[in-house]
């Protein structure tokens, strides 16, 4: 029996259990503290072997089940398997949310705020999880009191990085402007043959290009 | 009110103090010297292999290096990131292979090599002070350090860290008069003493497009100096291209560790783009000037006001009366 509920609860976390085992389990851990209290250890775990910040916070069971309570009420059962999974989904997702809302600055003052719905806020809002796994995402509103990093919201959604501007990293097969390269190697050999330094002679060389167009100098009063 | 005898004692701890601090300094100059020595010969002769990442102009990139160190010295080094290029340095001949396949061969008629050189005049330069700090762990190997601060901001700073039993350098980092870090390479893994195997000290391409611009030193007194060079800064050595007969020459200035090139070419065998054109990669500047009969190219891993003030108070030699 054990085995079963543990699995449930992990299936429950991935965003994949049965719409009616997710609503039979909710019931059940409403009426169980050790099966809510087991909930949050599983949220732990996962934080843990993703080396986020836990802030332990108590009372958080009840903000899981006060999440449940205030989900708005669903579209209708559909008989498409893609809509199913992602009302299940949902259901997972805000308890998730809530749970995880253990993540959160040290800093924060009071316990989270958690709300299904928190339209006319003047707080930053997150969508609990993307649109695509579930037609009802949950916004959650920001601890208004301290800067709020986003926890990750969406069960058994595929981790997507952020879009992150790395510039000249994205360099295309180029090399060094020959002239530039004799330059190079002229003067590495010149100070090789006077026994001099240089911290990384010839690597330049090695690595892909980057910034290589010249500047026009700054002005001066008198060249040469 | 101090009494006659701890007046006295005073005066005896003040002239401790007042001479110890030079010594100590002195002394710290010397172990700093010392250990550079040290880490020149750990680089020529010893066997190593490893990789290491090098941060400049706000990118960082990968390498690998295999090293076989003795009487047949040879040296590769790869990139491990972005497209393939790589350099190969052996006996006689550089080997560069650029990232669209390009290969480009030189001789190798001086002992630098791939990795830091090694200051030979260290000890004799006044532009820079050096000093031992404290220790440190680099790729899971204790270092030292040793940093070489410059006295004003037309030479850049180093500090390096060198592993405590070889003196090999695991890490090192060029910074500005302002202690800035303009660009670095650190180890993140190394093999000390394991002689790398014949295959990862081999070219990957063939040498089939070649160029070979060689030099010779100049065995007459150049036509262009310097009139005003930054202080500290003096005429090192000149060469001309060996192949061909031409007016082209390559001055070197130094300073006692930093180094700087001035390439004297006629104009017209260049395309002119722009007048003055100034470029950095890291901690190298690159400054370009051209009047139309001449074109100037100054470079060296100095700032930008060392090359620019070298580039703009070079004049045709028979206008003064000798080189300094």
């Amino acid at each position: 029996m054990n085995q079963t509920i543990n699995e449930q609860l992990s299936a429950l976390m991935d965003g994949e259990l049965e719409r009616d085992q997710t609503r039979f389990l909710l019931k059940r851990m409403d009426g169980d503290s050790d099966l809510s209290q087991r909930w949050a250890r599983y949220h732990v775990v996962r934080q843990t072997l993703r080396r986020q910040e836990i802030v332990f916070a108590t009372g958080f069971v009840d903000r899981v089940m006060g999440a449940i309570e205030a989900e708005p009420a669903r579209h209708a059962y559909s008989r498409h398997a893609w809509m199913r999974w992602g009302a299940g989904g949902a259901i997972a997702a805000s308890v998730a949310a809530a749970a995880l809302m253990l993540v959160q600055p040290q800093q924060a003052g009071p316990g989270p705020a958690v709300a299904s719905k928190s339209g006319g806020s003047d707080v930053p809002q997150i969508a609990a999880i993307p649109s695509r796994t579930s037609p009802a995402a949950v916004t959650v509103s920001a601890p208004a009191t301290s800067t709020f990093r986003p926890p990750l919201l969406a069960p058994n959604a595929p981790i997507e990085t952020a879009p992150a501007s790395f510039g000249s990293d994205l360099v295309q097969p180029m090399a060094t402007d020959p002239r530039l390269q004799s330059y190079l190697i002229r003067h590495y050999q010149a100070m090789g043959a006077s026994g001099q330094t240089a911290v990384v002679p010839y690597v330049l060389l090695a690595v892909p290009q980057r910034d290589s167009a010249p500047q026009a100098a700054e002005p001066t009063v008198q060249n040469r | 009110m101090v009494s006659g005898k701890a007046a006295a004692t005073l005066a005896r701890l003040f002239v401790l103090v007042a001479c110890g601090l030079p010594v100590a300094s002195a002394w710290a100059q010397s172990e700093a010297v010392g250990l550079l020595r040290s880490m020149t010969g750990a680089l020529r002769t010893l066997d190593y292999q490893g990789s290491f990442v090098y941060e400049h102009n706000g990118g960082i990139d990968a390498l690998r290096i295999f090293h076989e160190g003795g009487k047949n010295e040879r040296e590769r080094l790869t990139s491990l990131n972005g497209p393939r290029s790589e350099v190969m340095r052996e006996e006689d001949l550089i080997t560069c292979t650029q990232a669209d396949g390009t290969v480009a061969v030189f001789p190798n008629h001086s002992d630098s090599r791939l990795l830091p050189l090694v200051p030979r005049r260290l000890a004799l330069s006044t532009m820079y002070e050096a000093s031992t700090g404290g220790e440190d762990r680099v790729a899971g190997y204790r270092a030292r350090i040793v940093d070489i601060l410059p006295q004003d901001g037309y030479r850049y700073g180093y500090r390096l860290w060198l592993e405590t039993g070889s003196s090999l350098p695991l890490r090192v980092a060029m910074m500005d008069s302002g202690r800035r870090v303009l660009e670095q390479f650190m180890f993140v893994s190394i093999d000390i003493h394991v002689r790398p195997n014949a295959g990862d000290l081999l070219a990957s391409t063939s040498a089939g497009s070649a160029r070979v611009p060689d030099e010779v030193a100049l065995t007459t007194p150049p036509r262009w100096r310097i009139a005003d060079p930054p202080p500290g800064f003096s005429y090192v050595a000149g060469y001309r291209p060996a192949l061909a007969p031409t007016q082209s020459e390559h001055y070197v200035y130094g300073d006692g560790i930093a180094n700087v090139s001035v390439y004297v070419e006629p104009a017209d065998s260049h395309q002119v783009t722009a007048p003055d054109a100034t470029m950095s990669r890291g901690a190298l500047n690159v400054y370009s000037h051209s009047d139309g009969e001449w074109r100037i190219t100054v470079l060296g891993d100095v700032p930008r006001a060392t090359v620019q003030r070298m580039a703009r108070s070079l004049q045709p030699a028979a206008q003064a009366p000798a080189v300094r």
